[in-house]
Formats: C-alpha cells, sequence, structure tokens
C-alpha cells in the first residue's frame, strides 16, 4: 500500500513538473514524459504476478488527460494497454535474467 | 522401425510409427503399465486424463494454453469493463474533475514554474534574454502599425473616418498569467476564471496583439486556453493589407497551415498573416505568423502555406483575455 501511494505521489509530482518547471528547463519543448517513461520501466520491473504498473498507468494517464484537455481516457486506457502489452511480450518471449523484478 | 522420442517429463517411450494410428486409439506402450503413449503424428500425450498437443512451439503452447483458459478471465474482464466505463463517465463531470485538480495542483504548480524560470534565467542569459523579448514585442508592435497603415492607404480617408467613428469599439481585457502549459497537445493554463470575467470562447492574445488562442475552460480562478496552433485549431485568416484570405489550421507542436487560399491570389514568402473577422472568434487584423513556406499543388483548387506563428509558447507568461467583445463584424484593431 505505502509502495502504491509513493508511485502515485511520483506519478502526481511528475505530471506537474512536466506542466510547470519542465517547460522553462527543456529547450524546444523537447522534455522528457516522465509518466510514459515510468510505466514502460515499472512494466518492465515489476513482478509477473503484479499489477501495480497497470494501476500505474491508469492513474498516470488520467493526471495527463486531465492536464491534456483532451477525452478523458485516451491517455489512461491508451497507457494501460502499453502497460499490459509490454508485461505479455516480456513474460512470453523475452528472458533477461540479470534484472531483479521487485 | 522403432524409434524412441523424449516425452515431456523427460522419460523414454517407445513408439511404433509408421503406421498412423488414430488419436483415439492410444496404446499404453510402457513397461510400467501407466497411461502414456506417443503414437504417429500429429499425436498427443496423454497423462493424468490431460491432452496436451506434442511437439509445439513455446508460442504455440501458450496460445493454446490461453485457449483452454481463456483470453482473460470473466473477472478480468469485468474489473477492465469497469474502469473503462469509469474513464468514460468522467468525461462528463469533466469540468469539475479538472478544476479540482488544477485547483488543488496550483499552489504546487506556481512554485515549480517559478523555480524553473528562475533556473532559465540563471542558465539562458539573463538580462540579455529579457531585452531580447522586449525588442521582439516592440518589433511585433511596429509590425502591428506598418499593417495598419497598409489598410490606410488602400482606403479613402473619408470611409476611414468613419469606420472609426462608427465600428471601432473599445475592448475590455483582462491580463493574466500563465501558471501552466502543455506543450505536446497546445494548451496553456492561466491564472485567471470566472471570477475575474474569463468565460469559454473568449479569445486570447499575447502582448503585441498576437492572436494566441481561445478559451476552452473556465474554471473559477483558472482557465484552459487552446492555442490556435492546437490540433482542433481554425482561425478565419488573410493576408495582412490583401484581400486574400483562407483558414488558418493548428497542426500541433505549435504549427499553423494557412489553407483554402484560391490558386489565383498571390502567396509570397514572408507575408503576414492576420485575423479576419469572418469567425467570430478574433476582431480583425490581430497577428498571426509569418509565410515561411508555399504549397501548391496543381490540381488543388487551393493553395496551402506553412505559416510560423509569431507567439511563442516557451516564451508566453502573460496573456490578455479579450472578455467585452462586441458583434465580430464591427471589430477593428486598428487605430
Amino acid at each position: 500500500m505505502k509502495q502504491a501511494i509513493t508511485v502515485f505521489l511520483a506519478l502526481y509530482v511528475f505530471a506537474i513538473l512536466q506542466m510547470s518547471f519542465f517547460v522553462h528547463v527543456f529547450p524546444n519543448g523537447l522534455a522528457p514524459n516522465l509518466i510514459i517513461l515510468s510505466v514502460v520501466l515499472l512494466s518492465i520491473f515489476e513482478r509477473r504476478d503484479s499489477y501495480a504498473s497497470f494501476a500505474a498507468a491508469l492513474f498516470g494517464g488520467l493526471l495527463l488527460d486531465v492536464f491534456s484537455g483532451g477525452i478523458i481516457g485516451f491517455w489512461s486506457l491508451g497507457l494501460g494497454s502499453a502497460s499490459l502489452l509490454i508485461k505479455l511480450v516480456l513474460e512470453d518471449y523475452v528472458r533477461i535474467p540479470i534484472l531483479k523484478k521487485f | 522401425m522403432l524409434q524412441n522420442f523424449e516425452s515431456r517429463d523427460g522419460d523414454y517411450t517407445e513408439v511404433v510409427p509408421p503406421v498412423p494410428i488414430p488419436n483415439t486409439e492410444v496404446k499404453c506402450l510402457k513397461a510400467d503399465g501407466s497411461r502414456k503413449a506417443r503414437v504417429g503424428s500429429p499425436h498427443l500425450c496423454i497423462q493424468s486424463l490431460s491432452l496436451w498437443p506434442v511437439g509445439l512451439a513455446r508460442g504455440d503452447a501458450y496460445l493454446y494454453n490461453m485457449g483452454m483458459r481463456g483470453l482473460v478471465s470473466k473477472r478480468k474482464f469485468a474489473i477492465g469493463t469497469v474502469v473503462v466505463l469509469f474513464l468514460l463517465s468522467l468525461n462528463l463531470i469533466s469540468s469539475q474533475v479538472r478544476e479540482f485538480v488544477t485547483s488543488v495542483s496550483s499552489p504546487l504548480q506556481v512554485s515549480l514554474w517559478q523555480a524553473g524560470k528562475n533556473i532559465s534565467t540563471f542558465f539562458g542569459g539573463g538580462s540579455l534574454r529579457t531585452e531580447n523579448e522586449v525588442l521582439r514585442q516592440e518589433n511585433f508592435s511596429l509590425m502591428q502599425k506598418v499593417i495598419s497603415l497598409q489598410d490606410v492607404e488602400s482606403e479613402n480617408e473619408e470611409l476611414r473616418r468613419m469606420l472609426e467613428l462608427g465600428l471601432v469599439e473599445e475592448f475590455r481585457m483582462v491580463m493574466a498569467e500563465v501558471i501552466g502549459k502543455n506543450l505536446g497537445e497546445d494548451v496553456i493554463t492561466i491564472r485567471g476564471g470566472q471570477n475575474q470575467g474569463i468565460q469559454k470562447g473568449m479569445p486570447v492574445i499575447a502582448s503585441g496583439t498576437i492572436a494566441v488562442g481561445k478559451v476552452v475552460e473556465s474554471f473559477s480562478d483558472h482557465a484552459r486556453v487552446q492555442l490556435i496552433s492546437a490540433d482542433a485549431g481554425r482561425t478565419d485568416a488573410q493576408i495582412a493589407g490583401t484581400e486574400t484570405t483562407g483558414v488558418v489550421r493548428g497542426e500541433g507542436g505549435q504549427k499553423l497551415m494557412l489553407d483554402l487560399v484560391p490558386q489565383e491570389d498571390e502567396l509570397g514568402m514572408g507575408d503576414i498573416v492576420v485575423t479576419s473577422n469572418l469567425g467570430g472568434v478574433f476582431p480583425k487584423n490581430l497577428l498571426i505568423g509569418e509565410i515561411t513556406e508555399i504549397l501548391k499543388a496543381g490540381a488543388d483548387p487551393f493553395q496551402k502555406a506553412n505559416v510560423k506563428p509569431f507567439f511563442s509558447l516557451k516564451s508566453l507568461e502573460t496573456v490578455f483575455v479579450i472578455t467585452s467583445l462586441a458583434s465580430p463584424d464591427l471589430l477593428d484593431l486598428r487605430p
């Protein structure tokens, strides 16, 4: 539970950072999308039976939806699907033995 | 001819090919009398009353397994459906959701905005940058005057006086600080909302009378502004000093395209594109951008042109919302 709250808080801070801080720091709008990055990394490194990355994808996507002004659900469902796809591919077709799952 | 095959559990089982035996007539050939056998091709391994296709690649076996238990369980399907419905239903109260999130985030967002600004100023040249910005604004102001003068030249002095007397309206504008930018979708958040008289649909300009966008959502103390360069943005426009009209389409990423310009009209590189009063959102003669590339196709009845917008999303820090806009055909920005 504590871990989930930490992840959700981090995603929230990332979303705000992206909207405010990064606009000034990164030139020409080439700021990294930390939410997408986090979801991808979580999906890669989490345990097989865990769905934390999926939940994080939905929450992070929801934040992107809310801050973007578009249809709510576009980013959440997109990121959620991407997270599940990454897990599916990694579980069944890729083996990275040196990486420790958490 | 006898041949040995390794079974799934690693032991060796004697089989009798090549005479194919129907799967229903699988023989038990093991000495221990267990129910295991492999016969012919394709063959099955029968173990503990379960069927498993032998000789399939791992991917095939996975798909088979998925097929056996269903791609998704009923429980997961139900959860997925609930999540999708929940997310889509949020669109019904999207304004409230966005207002809540924006209000909660506002203090942190403002602090980070200021921090980013300070860091950017520190590393980005400080006073030189400020001076550059001032000169840019001055340049836009001069450009606006040139455009106005071009219009003046093309009209009769008396008519112009009449227009000024009867048609030029005073705007009431609200200055608003930009507190958030979504560079990917060309949307900005400004500090100022319904409490300051800002309503949905109001035009937003930057200093130097540069068209920026329009308010798409207004909350109590914040508003969201969709820039003219946003994907869905459509702005009626004309080439300054001419009668050539067209539509400026947003292409996202702060890119604009002038479209629907008849082939017979002349477009030139560096032509200034301004708003026309046809669209009903912006007053006439607000600066939009400069033509950087003309795209002409022989078969197309219209020509297009890439337009570089005058506003810079990166340096956009203060905007003005026109709160009292009279009938669009009565508005003109000429002095």
